[in-house]
């Protein structure tokens, strides 16, 4: 691997402080899930402060949960309707697109001339950035969703139910020419990026629908993968063999299997990785030895959001309690916290001194990233219209209204309903001071003053 | 929108016969008629509501089916209803009121099994003859809603708990866990009532509201906090084996009786 690939993947300080002298071809990059493998969720450019307006929208056949990534011009993003996009980022018109064989709620990664995705028909491919043709594939056990008996009360309680909330799968980080992506099949594997041949895989034991974080132990030539499974328990496998070096353990939920599970992915800055849970807990941990610095408690609350780490801070949106929170990113103690109205799922993204945060209300907010005081909301057309009483007259979920039985598919029914609203699941990718945001309602959209 | 103006109540046959006869007599005797009939509208106003009430509110997406039974029992107005599709039939919607032609029917309890509503849950209707229009309120939000007259009213019998033995008075106690937090629980049984104290993190006090004794069960009931115990109960061992229920969770629960002075 070229040297310059690794720094910019695993020196995220130093790509930044490379970008900002002038290094063009990094300037517009930002190719992975929350902009590197080490998902720092800093862009380089800002957003705006005051209220955007649709750009341009981008129509797909389904629901789009993949967030966005872009290099040279061109956003690429995964549709439920089982395609990879490309769009021009100026004027949404479509590059190519490429047919996969099922949901793609997996965020592309885009290095060395290649995209690369995942799907749920339990393959991983490699796709030519500038045509769409497909380069490789790597079929994996297959995709499945989290289940168990009786998931969070749903009723009967001894029949097996898939999660309706697990909607999000792996999203590959790429470093040093592997591809390290979690499977619905309990795996992590790693690819060579050039053929798709597995370098390794190890078993978690449980679905891996959270991203991996790729990054070097201080100055050495140790980099480790860092990835959790729906069984709770976070993993630090050795990048180049695949062997475990650590494990942490988070909470278990043997009875409803609700306030359990690494949904989150983890972020790594400096020698921590901060990482939320189902549990109700966000966690910092030593890099090098997984062992427990601080976590912070939301009370009940799921922690989907993947934490951001930005001049000292945490930040991480929570689902039930709808809170944004900043923390001390040294010591867990709390700064700030503003209430949003409804669950967010999707990672705050950091751009200028602009917080954005996708909400599954169908909106988007913008928050002041010291104050945590709101700038401003964006909420999508079906939100607004807001058929059947999916949100209440303050955008938030009607929850004694969808929610009437919990019996047999009548919950999975009404989860379902809630996202017809547009949820925003994906992470906002900010580009040359447009947003770019895929929505439940089948649209992409560009936001810009 | 459906407007939410309220036409009056057409009058009684007997109130309008006795308007039009006192009609040239002094205007003071008509007005103290009506300030009485304002005040406390009379049970007889009640039976021009009287029926089974079926319809719809035309929520945009989702149209519901509303049926409202509404009869006069022990000298009140009540109102029954059955939301087609969302587990309801016969549920009380309590304190119904009719004044002056609007029918104003509450739903709250109904819905509030995510916690009290933000908003009231309501149904507001103006009656005519046969026909109610109004609107159906929920989250803040409103729709029109339309119910015409079916036929009677077939109210729902009110359930009845059942006295509990004398061998079962007394407190018992027991402990169960959710999420490796430890609850104690304090049962407390009397003839006519049942309620019960858990301590885990918090505090918990629940009243049950649904008591049914059988030869050697005994079923507990708070459909406020979705609480359930079922359980057979033993008079030799002094033990309660139940089910306890408690939301989305499900546990076995024995609850052993407290040795009497």
């Amino acid at each position: 691997m070229r040297a310059p690939r690794c720094l910019r993947e695993w020196f995220a300080p130093l790509v930044l402080v490379a970008a900002c002298a002038g290094l063009a071809d990094e300037a517009l990059s930002q190719g992975q899930f929350r902009g590197d493998a080490m998902r720092s969720g800093a862009s380089r450019d800002a957003a705006p402060r005051a209220e955007p307006r649709v750009g341009w929208r981008f129509a797909t056949g389904d629901r789009i949960v993949s967030s966005a990534v872009a290099n040279r011009g061109v956003v690429f993003f995964g549709s439920d309707d089982g395609h990879v996009y490309a769009l021009d980022a100026a004027t949404g018109t479509q590059r190519w697109k490429h047919r996969t064989g099922g949901p793609v709620p997996s965020t592309p990664a885009v290095a060395d001339g290649r995209v690369f995705v995942a799907s749920y028909d339990g393959r991983i491919r490699a796709l030519d950035e500038r045509t769409g043709a497909l380069v490789w594939s790597f079929t994996t056990r297959g995709e499945r969703r989290f289940e168990a008996r009786g998931l969070h009360g749903f009723l009967p309680r001894h029949q097996t139910i898939a999660d309706p909330f697990d909607v999000y799968l792996s999203s590959p980080a790429v470093a040093e020419g592997t591809v390290y992506i979690g499977s619905g099949d309990g795996h992590v594997y790693a690819l060579d990026a050039a053929t798709g041949l597995p370098r390794w895989q190890f078993d978690t034991g449980e679905v891996v629908h959270a991203s991996p974080a790729v990054a070097r132990i201080g100055t050495g030539s140790e980099a480790l993968v860092v990835v959790g499974s729906w069984n709770g328990r976070l993993f630090a496998l050795d990048a180049r063999s695949g062997a475990e070096r650590w494990r942490f353990q988070a909470g278990v939920d043997p009875l409803i299997f609700n306030q359990q599970g690494f949904q989150s992915s983890p972020t790594i800055a400096g020698d921590t990785v901060y990482v939320g849970c189902r549990d109700a807990h966000v966690y910092a941990l030593d890099l090098a030895s997984g062992r427990e610095k601080w976590r912070f408690s939301t009370g009940a609350s799921w922690v989907v959001s993947t934490p951001l780490v930005k001049d000292g801070r945490v930040h991480f949106a929570t689902s039930d309690t709808a809170l944004v929170h900043a923390l001390d990113a040294a010591t867990g103690r709390p700064l700030w916290q503003q209430a949003e109205r409804a669950f967010m799922f999707g990672s705050p993204v950091s751009a200028g001194d602009v917080l954005l945060q996708g909400v599954l209300n169908g909106s988007v907010v913008a928050l002041d990233a010291a104050s945590g005081q709101p700038l401003w909301r964006w909420q999508t057309e079906a939100a607004r219209r807001n058929d059947g009483w999916v949100l209440d007259a303050e955008g938030r979920f009607n929850s004694a209204w969808l929610f009437a039985s919990p019996w047999r598919e009548r919950p999975l029914a009404a989860v379902e309903r809630q996202f017809s609203v547009g949820s925003v699941f994906a992470t906002p990718l900010v580009l040359d001071g447009a947003i770019y945001i895929g929505s439940a309602d089948g649209h992409f959209y560009q936001l810009r003053r | 929108m459906t407007s939410t103006a309220s036409p009056r109540l057409p009058p009684a046959p007997h109130l309008h016969a006795a308007l039009q006869r006192a009609a040239p007599r002094a205007t003071l005797a008509r007005a103290l008629v009506l300030a009485a009939s304002s005040l406390a509208w009379p049970a007889w106003a009640d039976a021009t509501v009287h029926g089974r009430w079926e319809g719809r509110a035309e929520i945009a997406g989702a149209p519901m089916p509303l049926v409202v039974d509404l009869a006069t029992v022990d000298g009140r107005l009540r109102a029954w209803a059955t939301f087609p599709g969302r587990g309801l039939k016969g549920a009380v919607l309590p304190s119904p009121r009719l004044e002056q032609g609007l029918l104003l029917l509450d739903a709250s309890p109904l819905l509030a099994h995510f916690g009290p509503p933000r908003a009231p849950v309501q149904l507001q209707l103006a009656v005519q003859g046969s026909q109610m229009t109004g609107q159906w309120r929920q989250a803040g939000l409103q729709a029109p809603a339309t119910l015409v007259r079916t036929g009677a009213a077939q109210p729902e019998p009110d359930p009845h708990n059942t006295p509990l033995d004398a061998a079962l008075h007394g407190t018992w106690r027991g402990s169960y866990a959710i999420g490796g937090v430890p609850r104690q629980v304090t049962l407390t049984l009397t003839r006519d009532a049942a309620s019960m104290h858990i301590v885990g993190r918090r505090e918990l006090r629940v009243r049950f509201d649904r008591i049914e004794q059988g030869e050697q069960f005994l079923t507990l009931v708070s459909t406020e906090l979705g609480m359930s115990l079922e359980g057979r109960w033993r008079t030799a061992s002094g033990a309660y084996e139940a089910t306890f229920v408690q939301g989305p969770y499900e546990l076995p629960l024995t609850l052993q009786r407290e040795a009497r002075p």
